[in-house]
């Protein structure tokens, strides 16, 4: 009986019609779910009906941010923007962009309290006023820019298949091309204002960072360094974008006034198009030399503020570890084994649950952790009793429940998608408490034993917000921090019995006025809650006695203390903020003589620039949404379907003879409006080609959800103009393609590509350059199935570690013969001691299944680096299957084969300070590997042994501060039993 | 030859001292003066060969370990004599101090005078006393909230940090439009109920979004004894007799159905034969049925056809032998649901009838889920519209299908 998945690719035709039966309803049960609301200045598109209760408070803060930033900036965006709500993540958030339209996703959950680092009000409001000022502050076009909109028909986002587009994207959007810090620096400093003061421009985690840093004497990033190496290697990554842009902008408004501050943002008729440019016609200087002047300012302040705090005795600390941490969870101590259990993520190193050892500071690494979230890594629990460690994974987005048995080390997945975090172990009854994030509301729950289950304890109205749950040792008792609809925080005591019968209060245990209280815990008695507060504005320990009822300092630390631990009658295990993340240490369980508070930058700024008090937009309640509506109803993509931008292209094209023509063109782009849909079309032309038939070239591009269809005449490409690896061909093709997924749960993931493709006026083999078809037309079918569970460490340039594997049965049709092929590959990489470093072994093997062996459609190619001189795929195309470094591009052939490969990865060199803020360095990089080949394994005549050995090295530049390119240099030796040594140079530019 | 002034200013500009204006005056003196020009690159060599120096981070230990000993130097030093230890000695310290601080003054004063910087630091010394007294007075006033203004609070030995805070936002504020529905699906016990098949098969039933509607019935329905009542054929038979219905509208039947006298003679037939039987005679031992019995409503009702009708119907004969149906008939929740329309239109529905006959439908009456959603009156109102339950539905499977991936 011949296999089904054979039969298919015999029978191209039916291959088609079960996927056109297969995808059908795929994309359009989902897509069915998505409904808008339209008003003349938006379409909210929002992906669930059940999310409908959000709707009128997103429009109306989406209408009243607009109107205030119209009025502030004195500018109107063209047409209407885009919002995108959804429920994806576990954690609020948002994101802006300005291409090809203005648009705005809002992720709906209840906002991360970590640190906080991000204070806020409600989260609708907030999250508006932010990304607002983002499309403010990159759309506003001068005459040239819109002469060049009207010319593109429309703003430009780069696309790496058409390189001028980047070109023509600066020329569209070019305060786009700005680095991250300045971005998010502005949208944080107007949104603290607009919040009332609640932000990170009056954020004391900023505080924190920069009066650690300087009291440490570490490193201040420089403009450069901050993007080249701080947002990238530092254990706080892509927050230094927030962190250093807001105390940059912040200063600025201090020092200079919000006049020239707003005008170095805002892209008025005579401002320069580049923000460096921009920021010399406004201050009169460099931006390298102003940032200078904003480090030595703020040493000055700090400096301050530490003299402030050593008014009164520091609490002396003792360090358990010789390094801090990186991000850490909550810890838990355990008396038996004198350990603490912590999750840490550290650059470098896979994120884990590790045990500490409190007298050694031993630390050892007890399970990798998926998913690890950024500051809080994992939220963690423990059962003494049964030595079990409750955790989750996936923590950004839906998170999962797992149980780690420390007897053996195991792990097992208790619930999936289960959407719950801030854990904690109920010893009374072994039950779990969590906080559930789903559809925008935060819901106390319960997991009893055996944890096959969850039970709604009780769901909280929108705005409010619960988290840092612990419960005392009887389990009478659920403390937590409960955060409000206007930002103000509290902490908050439940009596466990009532909650279950459906009490709804939570008295306040304690109230911090405007700080918030964090990690409020337990003491072993149950008489004692331990935690920490900005309360004097440095994060302090507070001790709380339940029988005094009375709230007093622990601590006058000088960064700041987190997460105690309360581990003996006399000490309490903290963790410290420093440099490098937090550093577990122990402090004295005793009250200090007095603790001083320190100043705050954002209320220098509210009271030397007091306009900035009026900056807050009226209330949103006043919006009449109703009369704004234009439309309601579900989201059809065909009636938001449109031409995004056109612009001119160059390909070249190289015919059948070898010869490389130049092709010049346009290329329109259009799509819907939430990117589930694109068309690309390419249309060129080539005058100096022979043949008349070859002149013209032809390529479009249909995307909808899983589906993709794409046709081709003549196709030609950008990077043949530069080669040596050449895609263009002659002739015509149609080739419909389906991707599904037989399993999402990140890393992992197990997906599924059947195409179907036909061909015709052929002169070359499809898939393998210089390899000429003997016949013109071709029916071609395949069926991929593709495993992934790939990892990486943070601060990583590449992935580090993990699994592939990817089995591929293609069958060619060609004069009524068909060529089944199979092929198998897989690799395995391992993350060696030294950071950043990793070891991979590769293997692959494929065979033709029927027909003439020595026909091309039935047989495999090989040879080359696989990169082009200028290129847009993946640097690394050694790793490719068809790529063997040291010999000619196609050089070696077989109908089955068997190739190996290993590759040692250095760890990346990183640029601090090489280039300019437009133009910098980011890293180098080395790959040494070895690939080992055998073809036609089954036929000694004809059999082929071949070896490798090579080195790649590559460098990463960033220009305008979104287009990375790298630069690669390769060189490799290859031998053949009684052939002479080939070798191979390879130099290549990645374009983007 | 360059001036003082100029000089300096040449300095402040190299140090980040300078404002906007100032620095334009720089520039332009650079540019035009070559003297300003060769002292300007000579400084912004010396700074550059500073910058050089790069700041290394010394080890978390190092740091920590000089910290903690000149912490622990400064409190094992011997203890300083106070200054006013005798009178002799007060005396040598006050002029002692009069006179350092009469020579800084003076010194100041001078340097003062001398450099616009020193008068800079002077005015922000002068600026932070204002703003200093400002705080400790109290004006003027930032922000609206309470502890804006820093000092100890609540906490004995902290000082509290302030922080400039506008107005707040209200829960006013904030508009929504029926989250209830959604809240509903928080808890999974509902979740796992409105995603089963049983459910949606009783929400498909229009009669029961129409019963939904009535309080009374929910009230009922909430009744562990009418959901067993449910479960017998005899009750669904009797529900279906158009004279029980029409009996069940009468006040005085549902006057005479709270009179449990009244109940045990009905259950023994007493009204089924002459009213000389046993039966009835037992319940006329009650002052509470001889009152009922004497009353035209109670009269007008045992002269109904309807009410004779049903009293003779087997299936009511049936049903009053159950001692579940006699307690929903005691309750007052029934009693209530009697009076209302839409429940007895319900209850005429064969639709629902059928539908109340069905496993399903007793499943979902009998769960716990159910009855938290009866309760909601999102639910409530999301049940009376078919379009609504379709969409809740929807929804719910989505969710589901999401839990158990």
């Amino acid at each position: 009986m011949t296999p089904p998945i054979i039969a298919l690719a015999r029978h191209p035709g039916r291959t088609l019609a079960l996927l056109c039966c297969v995808g059908m309803w795929a994309p359009s049960a989902l897509a069915a779910q998505f409904q808008t609301l339209e008003t003349g200045d938006m379409r909210l598109v929002y992906t669930s009906p059940l999310q409908a209760y959000l709707v009128p408070q997103v429009a109306r803060s989406f209408e009243n941010s607009l109107q205030f930033h119209r009025r502030f900036w004195n500018y109107d965006p063209d047409g209407r923007m885009e919002v995108l709500m959804h429920d994806l993540w576990h954690y609020g958030n948002a994101g802006a962009r300005p291409v090809p339209d203005n648009h705005i996703t809002l992720g709906i959950e209840p906002y991360a309290h970590e640190y906080e680092s991000g204070p806020a009000p409600e989260r609708m409001g907030s999250s508006m006023n932010h990304e607002m000022a983002h499309i403010f502050t990159v759309d506003r076009p001068t005459r040239s820019d819109r002469f060049f909109r009207s010319v593109f028909f429309g703003k430009v986002t780069p696309n790496v298949e058409a390189p001028p587009s980047m070109l023509y994207g600066y020329l569209t959007t070019p305060r786009w091309y700005t680095p991250r810090w300045y971005l998010e620096g502005i949208a944080t400093y107007l949104e603290t204002w607009m919040n009332g003061g609640l932000g990170r421009a009056i954020g004391p985690y900023d505080e924190m960072v920069f009066r650690t840093l300087v009291r440490d004497s570490a490193r201040i990033y420089d403009v450069v360094g901050l993007e080249s190496e701080g947002t990238t290697v530092d254990f706080q990554v892509g927050v230094n974008s927030y962190l250093y842009g807001t105390r940059f902008v912040s200063y600025l408004g201090l020092r200079y006034g919000n006049d020239s501050l707003l005008a170095w943002f805002n892209r008025t008729p005579e401002s320069q198009a580049y923000f460096t440019s921009q920021f010399r016609q406004v201050y009169g200087r460099s931006l390298e030399e102003e940032w200078s002047r904003w480090i030595a300012w703020e040493k000055d302040w700090q400096r301050a503020n530490l003299d402030s705090i050593r008014q009164h005795p520091i609490t002396p600390v003792r360090p358990i570890t010789d390094r801090a941490l990186g991000s850490v969870s909550r810890g838990y101590y355990d008396p038996a084994s004198h350990e603490l259990y912590v999750a840490i993520r550290y650059p470098g190193q896979e994120a884990s649950l590790a045990a500490i050892d409190v007298a050694t500071g031993r630390t050892r690494k007890i399970s990798t952790i998926l998913g690890a979230s950024g500051f809080s890594v994992t939220s963690l629990a423990f059962d003494p009793a049964s030595r079990t460690l409750f955790y989750t994974t996936n923590n950004a987005d839906w998170r999962h429940l797992l149980a780690l048995d420390m007897k053996t080390g195991h792990s097992r997945r208790l619930l999936t998608n289960a959407r719950i975090g801030d854990l904690v172990f109920d010893p009374a009854d072994r039950s779990l408490w969590g906080v559930r994030h789903d559809n925008g509301f935060s819901t106390i729950v319960r997991i009893p034993w055996p944890y096959t289950e969850w039970r709604q304890v009780q769901t909280l109205p929108y705005g409010r917000d619960i988290f840092d749950l612990d419960i005392s040792p009887d389990g009478a008792t659920l403390i937590g921090s409960q955060g409000e609809i206007d930002g103000s925080l509290r902490l908050v005591r439940m009596d466990v019995a009532a909650l279950q019968a459906g009490d709804t209060t939570h008295p306040v245990l304690f109230e911090f006025g405007q700080w918030s209280p964090s990690n409020f815990v337990f003491s072993p008695d149950g008489k004692f809650l331990f935690g920490s507060s900005y309360y004097s504005g440095v994060s302090n320990i507070f001790r709380y006695d339940f029988e005094h009822q009375k709230m007093e300092p622990l601590s006058n630390a000088e960064t700041g203390f987190f997460k105690p631990v309360p581990v003996s009658p006399d000490s309490v295990l903290v963790f410290q903020f420093s440099g490098r993340g937090f550093l577990p240490s122990m402090i004295p369980n005793l009250v200090p003589e007095r603790v001083s508070a320190i100043r705050f930058l954002g209320n220098e700024i509210a009271e030397k620039r007091p306009e900035v008090q009026g900056w807050m937009p009226p209330s949103s309640s006043r919006i009449n949404l109703d009369s704004m509506t234009t439309a309601t109803g579900p989201y059809r993509w065909t009636h938001n379907f449109k031409l995004d931008n056109a612009y001119p292209i160059v390909e070249g094209y190289e015919d059948v003879a070898g010869r490389t023509t130049v092709a010049g063109g346009m290329r329109f782009n259009f799509s819907d409006r939430v990117g589930a849909t694109s068309l690309d079309v390419t249309a060129s032309w080539s005058p100096t080609q022979d043949s008349t038939y070859e002149r013209p070239h032809l390529r479009a591009v249909f995307r909808h959800w899983n589906w993709k269809v794409s046709a081709a005449f003549n196709r030609a490409d950008f990077y043949d103009l530069f080669g040596p690896t050449k895609v263009s061909r002659r002739g015509y093709s149609l080739a419909v393609q389906y991707t599904g997924s037989l399993l999402q749960d990140a890393p992992r993931s197990l997906t599924y590509t059947l195409q179907a493709a036909g061909y015709g006026g052929l002169q070359t083999v499809p898939d393998f350059q210089g390899v000429a078809a003997p016949y013109d037309k071709l029916l071609s079918s395949s069926a991929n199935l593709a495993y992934g569970s790939l990892r990486r460490s943070l601060g990583a340039i590449d992935d580090e570690l993990g699994t592939t594997w990817d089995l591929t049965l293609r069958g060619n049709q060609v004069n009524g013969t068909l060529f089944p092929r199979l092929n198998f590959e897989a690799g395995r990489g391992f993350l060696l001691p030294l950071d950043h470093s990793s070891l991979w072994f590769r293997a692959s093997a494929g065979t033709a299944l029927a027909g003439d062996r020595t026909d091309p459609f039935a047989r495999f190619y090989f040879g080359g680096f696989g990169n082009n001189k200028v290129d847009h795929r993946a640097i690394q195309q050694f790793r490719e299957v068809e790529a063997f470094p040291g010999i000619g591009i196609n050089a070696v052939s077989g109908a089955n084969y068997g190739r190996a490969q290993v590759e040692w990865t250095s760890p990346p060199l990183r640029f601090r300070r090489v280039g300019t803020p437009s133009m910098y360095l980011r890293w180098a990089a080395l790959s040494l590997v070895a690939t080992g080949l055998v073809t036609d394994m089954d036929d000694p005549a004809l059999r082929r042994t071949l070896t490798s050995a090579g080195a790649q090295a590559d460098v990463r530049l960033v220009t305008l501060s979104h287009l990375d390119s790298t630069f690669s240099l390769g060189y490799a030796v290859a031998q053949e039993r009684g052939v002479p040594l080939h070798t191979q140079w390879m130099f290549s530019f990645k374009i983007m | 030859m360059l001036q003082q002034h100029q000089i300096e200013l040449i300095h402040r500009e190299i140090d980040g001292a300078t404002m906007p204006d100032e620095s334009a005056a720089v520039r332009k003196l650079v540019a035009e003066d070559p003297e300003a020009r060769a002292l300007d690159a000579d400084l912004r060599r010396v700074g550059r060969l500073f910058q050089q120096v790069e700041a290394r981070e010394p080890p978390i230990h190092l740091k920590q370990s000089i910290l903690d000993a000149v912490a622990q130097s400064a409190r094992a030093s011997p203890k300083e004599v106070p200054a006013w230890s005798s009178p002799f000695a007060f005396v040598r310290w006050s002029l002692s101090t009069l006179k350092t601080a009469f020579e800084s003054l003076t010194e100041h004063t001078e340097m003062a005078i001398m450099t616009k910087k020193t008068m800079i630091i002077g005015s922000t010394v002068i600026a932070t006393v204002v703003v200093v007294a400002a705080i400790a007075t109290g004006f003027p006033p930032i922000g609206n909230g309470a502890g804006t203004i820093g000092g100890d609070g609540p906490i004995s030995g902290v000082q509290q940090a302030s922080r400039y805070q506008g107005r707040a936002i209200t829960p006013a504020e904030v508009t929504l439009q029926n989250p209830e529905i959604s809240v509903l699906l928080q808890n999974p016990e509902v979740l796992k109920l409105v995603t089963s098949e049983a459910f949606r098969t009783v929400m498909a039933n229009e009669a029961f979004r129409s019963a939904m509607a009535s309080e009374a019935f929910r009230t009922a329905m909430a009744s562990e004894a009418f959901r067993t009542a449910m479960a017998s054929e005899a009750f669904r038979t009797v529900m279906a007799n158009e004279a029980y219905r029409t009996v069940m509208a009468s006040e005085a039947y549902r006057t005479a159905m709270a009179n449990e006298a009244f109940r045990t003679a009905q259950a023994q037939g007493a009204f089924r034969t002459a009213q000389s039987t046993e039966a009835l005679r037992t319940a006329q031992a009650s002052e509470a049925f001889r009152t009922l019995q004497a009353s035209e409503a109670f009269r007008t009702l045992q002269a109904s056809e309807a009410f004779r009708s049903l009293q003779a119907s087997e299936a009511f004969r049936t049903a009053m032998a159950s001692e579940s149906f006699r307690t929903v008939m005691a309750s007052e929740a029934f009693r209530t649901a009697m009076a209302s329309e839409a429940f007895r239109t319900a209850m005429a529905s064969e639709s629902f009838r059928t539908a109340m006959a069905s496993e399903a439908f007793r499943t979902v009456m009998a769960s716990e889920a159910f009855r938290t959603l009866q309760n909601s009156e999102a639910f409530r109102s999301l049940s009376r519209s078919a379009q609504a339950s379709e969409a809740f539905m929807t929804e719910a499977n989505r969710t589901a299908q999401r839990t158990a991936e």
